[in-house]
């Protein structure tokens, strides 16, 4: 029995009702088509072959290194992109007066807490203020106090040169007077 | 004709290749050309993907182990083929991969030959019924008349399966001959 007749010994074990014949229907198929496939087909693999030797023979170049950094400029291409999400533009002035309100707030509560700054009045209007009462009170509570070699000492050296308890004489004192004090003008 | 080892044994010889492969093809290319034509229905899509079985072929051969039999390497390239072009029609018309038509009565309909008072074509309509694999399987057996031995190594799937497979195919297309039959055929 030839393998045609198992397979058909088979089906008829399966189905006995059916007359199995294991013949391909009348498919139209071009006419020579079989004659010709070998030479069509040989003709393509010429081709192919003739593409594969030009491939073989490139005359083209690639710059130095490229295949070797091909495929890390692949891969950061292929990398998906970081995405930052912008806040919306509405949302972002919202901020911007929100920053602006506060640091008004902070400014402004500065000027209030700051001490008051020193004034600039001038040292002759603050002495031009006290009152001569005032004056006299403080030279005899402070200088009453003090006694002639305090005094003695308070003096330059030069001063201390003149002794008040030496005896001079009118002309000696004019003289003086003349040659230091009224020299330099405004005494 | 020569046997697959010479040829092969010529193929691996520069001066011989085109003549080797052109023996090659012209001892199996009915046989491949009807297996996909079976899968396809159309002879165009037939003739495509049988030459790039071919293309395959003469770019893989180099490399083929002969420890393995040709013609079911030869098969197996024409099967991922004709898978691959259903998978591609599948995707391209948006079908779901359980449709299993994509159109193929309404092919095999289309053939100036067809004849819907014959057997063989209502036995090739039960046929495209089935699910891809389970047709794949019955082409293989009934027309093929291939060894489940043989199927396993080209499928790679258990020879206890591929009964499994051919005995469900088997039962479904008597059933639908037999309500054809019944409708068509007098009594």
């Amino acid at each position: 029995m030839n393998r045609g007749e198992i397979i058909r010994k088979e089906l008829e074990e399966i189905a006995p009702d059916i007359p199995w014949q294991s013949q391909d229907p009348d498919f139209s198929v071009p006419e020579g088509y079989f004659a010709r496939i070998t030479g069509r087909m040989m003709e393509k693999i010429q081709v192919e072959e003739a593409e594969k030797l030009l491939r073989k023979n490139n005359i083209y170049q690639v710059p130095q290194d490229y295949f070797y950094r091909l495929p890390g400029k692949v891969l950061k291409r292929i990398q998906p992109h970081k995405v930052i999400t912008l806040p919306r533009r509405r949302h972002r002035h919202f901020q911007l007066a929100t920053a602006a309100a506060i640091a008004a707030l902070v400014a402004l509560a500065g000027l209030i807490s700051r001490p008051t700054p020193p004034s600039k009045i001038s040292l002759d209007d603050q002495l031009a203020g006290i009152s001569d009462h005032a004056i006299e009170q403080y030279l005899n509570a402070e200088l009453g106090s003090l006694n002639t070699e305090e005094i003695y000492d308070y003096l330059s050296f030069q001063n201390r040169q003149i002794s008040i308890t030496d005896g001079f004489s009118s002309a000696d004192l004019e003289e003086y007077l003349d040659n230091n004090v009224l020299s330099t003008g405004g005494y | 004709m020569e046997n697959d080892s010479v040829l092969l044994e010529q193929f691996h010889h520069p001066e011989r290749k085109e003549a080797a492969f052109t023996a090659i093809m012209r001892k199996y290319q009915e046989k491949l050309y009807w297996h996909i034509r079976r899968m396809v229905i159309n002879h165009e899509d037939a003739d495509d993907i049988l030459q790039n079985v071919f293309i395959k072929v003469w770019k893989n051969l180099e490399n083929f182990q002969e420890n393995a039999q040709l013609y079911t390497w030869l098969y197996r390239i024409a099967t991922n083929e004709c898978l691959t072009f259903l998978a591609r029609q599948k995707k391209r018309r948006s079908l779901p991969l359980s449709d299993e038509d994509l159109g193929l009565t309404e092919k095999l309909k289309a053939d100036v030959n067809y004849d819907a008072q014959k057997l063989e074509w209502q036995l090739q309509e039960a046929i495209l019924q089935l699910p891809e694999k389970q047709r794949l399987v019955f082409n293989l057996r009934y027309y093929d008349e291939m060894p489940y031995e043989e199927m396993s190594k080209l499928l790679e799937t258990s020879e206890g399966a591929l009964k499994a497979s051919y005995h469900h195919a088997a039962k479904k297309i008597a059933a639908t001959i037999k309500a054809w039959a019944e409708q068509n055929m007098p009594h």
